[in-house]
């Protein structure tokens, strides 16, 4: 899908949004905030992955798409995989949010001007693509939750309106989105039966992001992956020299697998709000 | 409106979220659990476990946990599930064994290993063996990040070998555990004690046995955190 069409979903988009908030008997449209068009220009990228992954991304110092991936190492996709079915294989994924499901010892934060280089092939969606094909329910005028992710992808970084938008007229407040509380205004996407990936914004850019750059804000892991992998380690030291966050934490404790997830909003709080 | 919390007495746990290999290993692993009343839904962390009630778990159905399966995001279990129990802890050891225990036993096992492997260090280092010395203080790191020892040793190695900012950046992740300044204080008495790096093995080895200096050092900030 071409940038005209992307820019075009866009305005249709933010048009049923503000008509629809501004309906007679309608939730009311609020007035922008200089907090939700300060967040939603700023809001960092994260990308949550496993151990493994980690190391090996610090290894490549890339971020490879499923499908570059498999060309490096003679692989092939299965035609039935979520990402194949939906035409999002060969991208890097990234949530406009802090680190969602089901990571909870590693991940980058990459700044949002990674956006801005990548406004020719990046696209956003103000869900989780991945979700529609499993648990997302959508509206059925649409044949396929491909044809609906279709008509909902917008260009980057100009989705950041669609959220800031979004952040102060369907959110108790702004940083609700960022907080993880759910919205108190469905909108009007006409999605249902999701969590918080329903109205998280996915980021979605084609084959490799480089690791090793401007754009990367923040590492998070846990402390002994970085003490106990080279290539961890490696990073850690290539941030320290570049004056790029790292976040180490401790391991999981009395149950608590939410390390990560509170270790990235409470980052996101000093660094945007 | 889904359930936001959800009694263990209904789950299974069919695997684990984490996908690492041996040499990050040990490793404490969060569940995935599975309902028993209704097997297409299935919970993956980030979530708390309280007792014997799960809060705040991201909820799948059963196809796209398999999905995440599919990607390395999930590992399943080979075998059959294990009931989930409160208070029990999922880790894997250095060999990729699965064990669901109490988790005060599974902390004092991993306690355990952290001690052991320290010491395995500590020798190594004190017959100049760095590489076993660093996969050793690997171990205990990941059996217990709170093995301040191991970290001091990893810092020592990187010192040796004239590298200053991989030292410091030990001293970053232990920062948890004690000061700066403790920590290298610590990491020089480690150097000082240690045999020359260009040294062939076997030569220039304290003249009792290896573990005769190091061992003496005193591990005060070992008795004080772990």
């Amino acid at each position: 899908m071409g940038r005209p069409e992307l820019e075009a979903n866009l305005l249709t988009q933010c048009d049923r949004l503000r008509s629809h908030l501004g309906a007679p008997g309608g939730p009311g449209l609020t007035a922008a905030t200089p907090l939700a068009a300060q967040l939603s220009q700023y809001l960092f990228l994260s990308h949550g992955t496993m151990p493994r992954k980690f190391a090996r991304i610090c290894q490549d110092s890339q971020l490879y798409s499923r499908v570059a991936f498999n060309q490096h190492t003679n692989q092939s996709l299965p035609l039935d995989d979520t990402d194949v079915k939906m035409g999002t294989c060969d991208s890097v994924f990234f949530y406009a949010a802090p680190f969602r499901y089901p990571h909870t010892k590693c991940g980058f934060l990459f700044a949002a001007t990674l956006e801005d280089e990548r406004s020719h092939d990046g696209t956003a969606s103000p869900f989780d693509s991945g979700g529609l094909v499993h648990h997302i329910g959508f509206p059925p005028e649409f044949a396929s939750p491909a044809d609906f992710l279709r008509q909902h992808e917008f260009p980057v970084p100009d989705h950041r309106n669609y959220l800031s938008l979004s952040m102060d007229n369907l959110f108790d407040q702004p940083e609700g989105y960022i907080e993880g509380r759910a919205p108190t205004e469905p909108g009007c996407l006409g999605l249902s039966g999701g969590d918080e990936r329903m109205w998280t914004h996915e980021v979605r850019l084609p084959k490799r992001v480089a690791l090793r750059g401007r754009h990367l804000q923040a590492v998070f892991a846990h402390r002994a992956l970085p003490a106990a992998n080279p290539d961890i380690e490696a990073l850690f030291q290539w941030c320290a020299d570049e004056d790029v966050n790292r976040i180490a934490f401790n391991g999981p404790d009395d149950g608590d697998f939410e390390t990560l997830k509170r270790e990235c909003i409470s980052y996101l709080r000093r660094k945007l709000y | 409106m889904k359930p936001t919390a959800w009694s263990l007495a209904d789950l299974e746990i069919i695997g684990y979220a984490d996908d690492r290999d041996q040499t990050m290993l040990p490793a404490i692993v969060p569940p995935v659990f599975r309902s028993i009343s209704n097997p297409d839904i299935v919970l993956v962390p980030p979530f708390a476990i309280r007792f014997d009630v799960v809060e705040r778990a991201t909820q799948l159905p059963f196809t796209e946990a398999e999905s995440l399966r599919d990607r390395q995001e999930l590992t399943f279990f080979p075998g059959s599930p294990l009931a989930a129990q409160p208070d029990h802890q999922l880790w894997l050891r250095r060999n990729g064994q699965i064990v669901y225990q109490p988790a005060l036993e599974a902390r004092r096992e991993l306690d355990q290993l952290g001690k052991l492997a320290t010491e395995r260090a500590k020798a190594a280092l004190a017959a100049g063996d760095m590489a076993t010395a660093q996969d050793a203080a690997s171990e205990a790191i990941l059996s217990n990040d709170r093995c301040v020892t191991a970290f001091v040793i990893k810092a020592a190695i990187r010192c040796k070998l004239g590298k200053p900012a991989a030292a410091n950046l030990m001293a970053e992740l232990a920062s948890h555990l004690l000061d700066a300044n403790d920590f290298h204080t610590l990491v020089e008495r480690y150097c000082s004690e240690m045999p020359s790096l260009s040294a062939p093995p076997g030569q220039n080895r304290p003249s009792a046995s290896p573990m005769f200096r190091i061992a003496t050092i005193p591990v005060v900030a070992e008795l004080k955190y772990v």
